[in-house]
Order: structure tokens, then C-alpha cells, then sequence
């Protein structure tokens, strides 16, 4: 064997290069992915726009051959519309009735699809982000929420057929450890309570485990629409960020309250995702 | 190919990869970018590969048209007499001269001697990768021999 064989033989790399390099693979993948995500969005928009032409335009060459205006056929479906939910609202099941939930979930598959594309706008920028539909137990709301992120559970103690009392919890699956608060949304549904009795109530427990901090409350309409309370623990980093949503929209005579919980740092990032889901939010009758 | 299967497909080729990389271009980022745009267009165009295939040459491949690409770029980039050995690693000095000798070489006899004696590639495999005949590749290994030689020197 010659030398530079032999020396060629030697050549060795270091590892830390290819750990490296793979992070570097690891984060292009992960913008093809969003790209992804962005390109299927638009392609369903736009199948969207073209079915709705295609429905407008249908509907404009029935008309046409039919010799009818628009305006009075609509008369005719409004009456069998009015017809059918008479006859509907007779089928429809109670709370406790055997077959309740399967009838709340199908009316639901039929308006909110299992997963959906929510944009989320943070440090600037707007991506789109694929969120799975979360709905408690008592069929009070509908809200997507970021699965990959956070991880969602229902309170055990509620029963769908006897009680309208749920709570839902969407907690940040990377915790990080026990010097920082738990970053977390949960949302009650509480029966019996009206949105203004609950928004006092809510101040008074933010006076209470905040001693000394000031207690912002506002009237909003973005994530949801209701009364806003806000109150931070301190200064530092790590300090804890509580806000809570009353929503003024009722569900039969449960009001919805969603407290959010983050620590400082965490605002802008968790906060921004929180209000993306948030913004999803939708009370059912 | 999902994203478990594409990593252990990294384990698997990328430390030998990277030493083919850095030996062809001389350069420590240089070889690093190669190795990450080689994975990336593997990844990407995963779906026109065919199984049946193996996989060894197809990276291969990939990899010296991307230190190609990227040596070319370079070059026009910033204009200079030749490559040079980066020295910032101390564990690679030793091998510095080889590696000079190494660069030294045309292209045409560079590549083919390194996949035989860098990473104990067939000769047949060889010509096969380059899509060369068997006796070109052969007369392009003593060249690169010859030249060795004369740069680095003979004897063990």
C-alpha cells in the first residue's frame, strides 16, 4: 500500500458536523412543511371560489330555463323550511334521551370539520396552522386547538347526559419545569350564572392571588366576544400571566369562561397561539 | 418516505457522505452544505426513486454533482488559485498534505480515486456511478496514481 493510501485511509470527520448539518435538514423540513400547509390552504380556497361559481351559475341557468325569478321560488323552500323544523324540532332528542350525543355529533360533523387550517399571526408574520376541533362533553362550543402543541383533556366529572358543568384543558405539551408557571387554557362552561355575575366574581379571585397588582378589565371583541380581566404576577421572565375571557354569549344558561395562563416570556408566543384558537371559539345553541 | 425513515437513512450514509464531501472539496462548510443539499433533494424527490434500486449510488451521485455545484458556484463567487485545506480542525492536520495532494488532482481522476480508496468502492461500481467504461476508469485510477505519487511521494 502506498503512503497516501494509507493516509487517505485516515481521513475521519467530526460527528459534531453531521449533528450539525441534520439540524440544519431538520429546520428546512420543517418550512417545506408549512409551505405545504400554505399551498394546500390556498387550493382549497380557491376549489371553494370555483364551486360557488359553479353554484351561482347553476342556479342562474335553472332560473332561466325554469322562467322564474329568484325571488319567488325562495318563497317556496322558506314554507318546507319552516315545515321540516317544525317536524325536525318534534324528532329532536333531550339531554338524558338514549341517543342524544350521537344526534349533538352528527349535527356537529355536519358544520365543523375534524381538523381545519387557522392562520396564526406571530412576530409579524402569518402562517397557517393545521388545529383539530375540540368539543366538551355538554355540546356547549366548538373551538380548534393546536394538537401538535398543546395537549387537550376534558374533566372526568362531567356527565353529557345530566349536567351542563364541563371543563376542557389545553395545556402547553412542553413544560418547562417548575420554575415557570404551566402554560395553559381552560375553559369552564358554569350553569346558573350570568356573564357580569361571573366577570366580578373572576375580578375578585385576580385581586385575591395577585395581591397588589393592578386588574385591567375591558370589554372585547377579539378572540371573544365578552369581558376581558388581566393581571401578571410581576416583572421577571418567569412570572405568571393570567387573562380571563367571559364570553357574553350564553350557552342555554351556562356562561363560558376561559382562563388563560402563561408566564411573561411566554406572551408572545403562546399568547399569540391561544388567541388564534380562541378566535375559533364558537357557542352553540 | 416519512420523516423516521429519512433519519435513519442520514445515521446510516451521512458519516461517510460527509468524509467523501470534505475529501472532493477540501472544505469543511463547503462539504457541509453538500451533504445537506444532497439529503435535502433526497428528501424532496424521494418519491421519484426506485425502490428496487439501491440506494448507495443514488446518494453518491447526488453528492458529487452537489460538491460540483457548489465548488462551481464558489468559484464565481470568489475567484482564486485553487482550493484551499481548511486547518481549524487540529484532528484533521495530519491529513492536511494528503488532502492537498488530493485537491491537486483534475477532477476527472480526483473523484474516482477517492470512491476506491477513500471508501473501498468496486471498479465496476465506479464506472458504473461516473457512467464510464470499465478500461476508462481503469487508465483514469493509474493517472490518479501517478499523480499522487509524484505530489506526495512514494513507499509507505
Amino acid at each position: 500500500m502506498e503512503k497516501w493510501e494509507n493516509e487517505l485511509k485516515k481521513i475521519s470527520t467530526e460527528q459534531k458536523d453531521i449533528e450539525d448539518v441534520w439540524e440544519r435538514i431538520n429546520g428546512e423540513m420543517d418550512r417545506d412543511l408549512r409551505k405545504e400547509r400554505r399551498r394546500l390552504m390556498m387550493q382549497r380556497s380557491w376549489i371553494g371560489a370555483v364551486a360557488t361559481m359553479v353554484l351561482v351559475l347553476g342556479t342562474l341557468i335553472y332560473f332561466s330555463i325554469n322562467n322564474q325569478s329568484p325571488e319567488i321560488t325562495s318563497e317556496v323552500p322558506s314554507t318546507s323550511d319552516s315545515d321540516s323544523t317544525t317536524t325536525t324540532g318534534d324528532d329532536q332528542l333531550t339531554r338524558g334521551e338514549p341517543g342524544f350525543v350521537e344526534q349533538e355529533l352528527t349535527k356537529i360533523d355536519a358544520r365543523f370539520p375534524e381538523t381545519k387550517e387557522v392562520p396564526l399571526q406571530i412576530e409579524g408574520t402569518e402562517e397557517m396552522i393545521a388545529m383539530s376541533r375540540v368539543v366538551p362533553g355538554n355540546f356547549a362550543y366548538v373551538l380548534y386547538a393546536d394538537e401538535e402543541l398543546y395537549e387537550i383533556s376534558f374533566d372526568s366529572r362531567f356527565d353529557s347526559n345530566t349536567t351542563d358543568e364541563s371543563s376542557a384543558s389545553i395545556v402547553a405539551r412542553n413544560s418547562l419545569g417548575t420554575d415557570y408557571p404551566e402554560v395553559k387554557l381552560q375553559i369552564d362552561t358554569i350553569p346558573g350564572k350570568k356573564p357580569t355575575e361571573l366577570a366580578s366574581e373572576k375580578a375578585a379571585l385576580l385581586e385575591e392571588k395577585y395581591s397588589g397588582a393592578t386588574i385591567d378589565s375591558e370589554l372585547v371583541t377579539e378572540p371573544v366576544v365578552g369581558y376581558k380581566l388581566h393581571a401578571r404576577e410581576g416583572d421577571s421572565p418567569s412570572s405568571e400571566v393570567t387573562t380571563i375571557y367571559v364570553l357574553d354569549q350564553q350557552h342555554d344558561e351556562s356562561t363560558i369562561v376561559v382562563t388563560q395562563t402563561v408566564f411573561l416570556e411566554a406572551q408572545e408566543g403562546h399568547g399569540a397561539r391561544f388567541f388564534s384558537m380562541l378566535k375559533t371559539l364558537q357557542v352553540l345553541d | 418516505m416519512d420523516r423516521s425513515q429519512f433519519q435513519q437513512l442520514y445515521t446510516d450514509f451521512a458519516p461517510d457522505l460527509y468524509r467523501m464531501a470534505l475529501a472532493i472539496t477540501g472544505r469543511r462548510e463547503l462539504a457541509k452544505d453538500a451533504l445537506q443539499e444532497t439529503f435535502l433533494r433526497v428528501y424532496r424527490f424521494s418519491s421519484t426513486y426506485d425502490s428496487n434500486q439501491p440506494v448507495k449510488p443514488w446518494l453518491y451521485r447526488i453528492l458529487i454533482n452537489e460538491c460540483r455545484r457548489l465548488q462551481k458556484k464558489e468559484a464565481r463567487s470568489f475567484p482564486s488559485n485553487g482550493l484551499e485545506i481548511e486547518q481549524s480542525t487540529p484532528s484533521r492536520e495530519p491529513f492536511s498534505d494528503v488532502m492537498d495532494a488530493v485537491s491537486k488532482l483534475p477532477e476527472t481522476y480526483r473523484v474516482p480515486l477517492l470512491l476506491k480508496y477513500l471508501d473501498g468502492w468496486k471498479e465496476y461500481e465506479i464506472a458504473d456511478l461516473l457512467s464510464v467504461n470499465v478500461n476508462t476508469l481503469k487508465s483514469r485510477l493509474a493517472k490518479a496514481r501517478e499523480l499522487m505519487r509524484e505530489s506526495y511521494g512514494e513507499g509507505v
